[in-house]
């Protein structure tokens, strides 16, 4: 079993479109700042690099190569579902979390439920836990996801 | 979400209490047509806090035995204390689904004095629910004359 939170919402685009938007358009509804960028200093392009295999990135300079690797692309199916890693900068080996992405259209466009799971490779003691205990820790992190989805809605 | 604070947002939330939230959660889902839009899981597998949305509604489900006073209808010998309302835009389509995921059905859906068409329903812990839908708009005169000895006051 895992520790994982889920959060929901409706676009009222089809799940083609809703999965373009939250690929290709990335760096649009993704966060800036401190709270949602990786290196929020370097001022970088987020982008999932499309494909199984693929990363999610934050690139500082494309040129010399200098970016940040959230993780891997794991599951990548256009309208339907995408699945990549998610390593945080002050992670160690073995510490790794997963988003899990479904699209699935319904009456008003397509429901885009996201799961983010793996919690439990964080040892309570975690920085990133910021001191709080499993279920407002969650709490946080699924309106950290709200936050970045209702963005990603005003897109639509 | 983003109808969480939106000027659109539910103000009144019920929260409910279950056993087993997973089953409950999975249940609303099948029988009622909840939508899951905040799902916090613990490292044992376990819903710790879970929010579904219907139409402009919402509600809240976690488990029980947490405190004193969380506890699920199951061993109250299926009392209840409160009933949830909701208000449908086809009640017999609702019915017909809740009965065919196997829903104890309290009392079949019926024509009331004030103009809704309503059934009665336990989900699996016993919680007691109604479903209705507004067949006719009736002014207060016209229920008090359905239903003489009741004055009706205010606009329903």
């Amino acid at each position: 079993m895992s520790a994982s939170v889920t959060v929901a919402i409706t676009l009222e685009v089809e799940p083609e479109e809703a999965f373009r938007l939250f690929t290709e358009e990335v760096d649009q509804w993704w966060q800036r700042g401190p709270k949602f960028r990786f290196r929020p200093k370097l001022n970088g392009t987020m982008r999932f690099e499309p494909g199984e295999g693929g990363r999610l990135v934050e690139i500082y300079d494309e040129a010399k190569g200098e970016l940040y690797e959230a993780g891997r692309i794991l599951v990548w199916e256009p309208g339907r579902r995408l699945v990549f890693e998610w390593r945080g900068p002050n992670y160690r080996e073995g510490q790794v979390t997963e988003v899990d992405i479904r699209f699935k259209a319904n009456d008003t466009g397509t429901r885009i439920l996201l799961e983010h799971r793996g919690w439990e490779t964080l040892p309570p003691d975690h920085p990133a836990r910021h001191g709080l205990d499993s279920r407002a820790f969650l709490t946080m992190q699924g309106g950290w996801w709200e936050e970045q989805l209702v963005a990603l809605k005003a897109l639509a | 979400m983003s109808e969480k604070t939106g000027s659109a947002a539910a103000q009144v939330v019920p929260a409910l209490f279950y056993d087993d939230p997973n089953a409950a959660l999975d249940w609303l889902e099948q029988a009622f047509g909840f939508e899951t839009c905040l799902r916090v899981t613990g490292d044992d597998g376990v819903i710790q806090h879970a929010e579904m949305e219907y139409g402009n509604g919402r509600i809240m489900l976690g488990g029980t035995g947490w405190s004193d006073f969380p506890t699920s209808p199951k061993s109250l010998d299926g009392k209840n204390t409160q009933c949830i309302h909701v208000q449908v835009k086809d009640v017999m389509a609702h019915y017909e689904r809740a009965k065919a995921v196997g829903a104890t059905i309290a009392a079949e859906p019926e024509d009331q004095f004030y103009g809704d068409r309503i059934y009665r329903v336990f989900d699996p812990e016993g919680h007691f629910w109604t479903f209705g839908q507004t067949m006719r708009v009736l002014s207060n005169a016209d229920m008090e004359k359905a239903s003489p000895g009741l004055k009706v006051e205010g606009k329903g």
